[in-house]
């Protein structure tokens, strides 16, 4: 520690002094297994240069990038797609509300909790492992699987699920709980306020009338599978905050590549689901995806 | 070997490899771009990594595990050189590249079939822009799962995940600029989301204005999100990068399994 920061007796001082420490402790250099990063890195660096141009250069001779019929602002494409890596964002959107999955969630939500996953999880001890120990690797495996089957059934019963199966199509664009509650509330009788927002005296409560079947169920139903993974990580591999964190991350990673794989090959027109192979009018999704 | 040896006024005379690098080295214009002798002594080889601004980013030595293939599969190294690929396509794309509505379709074209390796340049710039979101995603997942992200990494996990977000954005405002329709509908449906920044009655016209600069997909959409894509998204993620490298630097190199579980 610096003199400076040792002679510092002001209010902030326990801080300092238990950042810098660890800081210290963790940067902590060994001589013994160190090398030259002249040539033992910089020439690996190159030669990954070298391959990296070459294949790129390859996949650029071999495949020209697309390019369709110009920009026609009268003619809407069925469906219209976002570009591949928005296309979770595009699957979420279809199931519930589009400021909480369009906005909140994507901008806010997902980069705020990624920056805080070191400063929640400070147990070091097993950094530079994959998976971080063999419990970590069972932990990830198992969640990949969950949230592949939690978000399979999650689409199909957004998609498929109806009490009206004769004014209700099926598959439909998500949104089964506003479906379903519409159907309750418009033909046996249920409150109003389930598809709108309750009012007091005359003035709403909430902003948004899908409060319910928007917000509350879908977010709810997706924070009960998230609960239920970390009780599962607890309780089957007593696990700590270290294989809670990593359940999480691993349950967002595979959620990304689920509703990007969903949203950019299985919905077709009017983003209705579907296999990549048999969408319906001919409708190729591949055309769409680069 | 000299025809008319004999009548030169010197005796001519082969120089040697060690002569001609001598003689390319040993003077007063090599001595001034570089301080140090060839990099063959730890010397050298140090004062090579401390005299450049480039590679003084990185440290002069580095642990052996960090080189491992197996454990980073230089995903970050990739993606940064993917990005390098995307500038320098970019730069020559922008040569032949106007972005109106009404000539940016005609100048894709031209690219694509009379310009010299355009439609090489323009291959390499999308199918580099995919790659680079993919592989900084990857290269996230790495470090996520080899612990890469936790103290005293604090810092650069959250720099890289800035620089994932810089990654989808300039890709997306890349996604506007050959005006065809996947570009055009790509853009209003991801850029529609604005709508629904809350509060939406006040802020959703607004939001859209922000990104579109009026109601629909036009002509200041173009100019705007071209402006991102070619200054401020790729400025801002010089930026960072630099921070990052510098960083992995700061925090004692790559991690790896330095813990006490090694100690133990």
């Amino acid at each position: 520690m610096s003199t400076e920061a040792q002679q510092y007796e002001g209010p902030l001082r326990p801080l300092l002094i238990a950042g810098h420490e660890r800081t210290l402790e963790r940067v902590n250099l060994r001589p013994d297994d160190q090398v030259m990063a002249f040539p033992y890195m910089i020439v690996p660096a190159l030669a990954v240069a070298l391959g990296t141009i070459a294949v790129m250069t390859f996949c650029s001779v071999v495949a020209n990038a697309p390019l369709k019929e110009i920009a026609n602002p009268d003619h809407t494409p069925n469906p219209s797609k976002a570009p591949w890596y928005f296309m979770n964002l595009q699957e979420l959107l279809l199931h519930m509300n589009p400021s909480l999955s369009g906005v909140i969630i994507p901008t806010n939500l997902v980069p705020l909790l990624l920056m805080a996953i070191p400063y929640i999880d400070r147990k070091v001890d097993n950094v530079g492992h994959w998976f971080m120990s063999r419990k970590g690797q069972e932990i990830t495996l198992f969640t990949t699987i969950y949230t592949v089957v939690v978000g399979i059934a999650l689409a199909l019963f957004d998609s498929y699920f109806t009490l009206d199966p004769l004014r209700d199509p099926v598959p439909r664009s998500g949104g089964a709980f506003k479906a379903v509650l519409t159907y309750l509330v418009k033909f046996e009788g249920w409150p109003d306020w389930l598809t709108s927002s309750p009012t007091v005296g005359g003035f709403p409560i909430f902003i948004y009338n899908d409060w319910l079947t928007g917000w509350v169920l879908p977010f709810g139903l997706v924070m009960t599978a998230i609960i239920a993974l970390v009780l599962i990580v607890k309780f089957r591999w007593k696990g700590g905050i270290e294989e809670v964190m990593l359940a999480l991350f691993t349950g967002f990673a595979v959620t990304w590549l689920f509703t990007t794989t969903v949203g950019a090959l299985f919905r077709g027109p009017s983003q209705l689901l579907g296999w990549p192979w048999a969408h319906p009018n001919g409708y190729n999704p591949l055309d769409d995806l680069l | 070997m000299f025809p008319f040896a004999d009548r030169l006024p010197f005796k001519p005379h082969r120089p040697t490899v060690p002569e001609v690098i001598e003689f390319l080295t040993k003077n007063r214009v090599w001595r001034s771009f570089f301080r140090h002798g060839y990099p063959d002594t730890k010397r050298n080889q140090a004062l090579l990594m401390q005299t450049n601004v480039f590679l003084h980013l990185f440290p002069v030595k580095v642990r052996v595990h960090s080189l491992k293939a197996t454990y980073t599969w230089g995903l970050g190294l990739i993606s940064f050189y993917l990005f390098l690929i995307l500038t320098i396509t970019g730069v020559l794309l922008m040569f032949y590249y106007v972005p109106a509505e009404d000539r940016a379709y005609q100048n894709m074209l031209t690219i694509m079939t009379s310009v010299n390796y355009g439609a090489l340049m323009r291959n390499m710039h999308r199918w580099a822009a995919h790659a680079m979101v993919l592989g900084v995603f990857l290269h996230m997942c790495r470090v996520f799962y080899t612990g890469g992200h936790k103290e005293p990494r604090e810092f650069n996990w959250a720099i890289g995940v800035l620089l994932l977000f810089a990654t989808f954005f300039l890709s997306f405002t890349g996604y506007l600029l050959p005006w065809d329709q996947l570009s055009y509908w790509a853009v209003t449906v991801g850029s529609s989301l604005g709508q629904y920044v809350p509060p939406e009655e006040i802020m959703g016209k607004f939001s859209i204005l922000i990104l579109r600069g009026t109601p629909e997909v036009s002509q200041s959409t173009l100019v705007r999100f071209y402006t991102f894509h070619i200054v401020a998204l790729p400025l801002a993620a010089a930026v960072l990068l630099t921070i990052h490298f510098w960083r992995i630097r700061k925090d004692g190199g790559l991690s790896g399994p330095y813990g006490k579980r090694e100690e133990e």
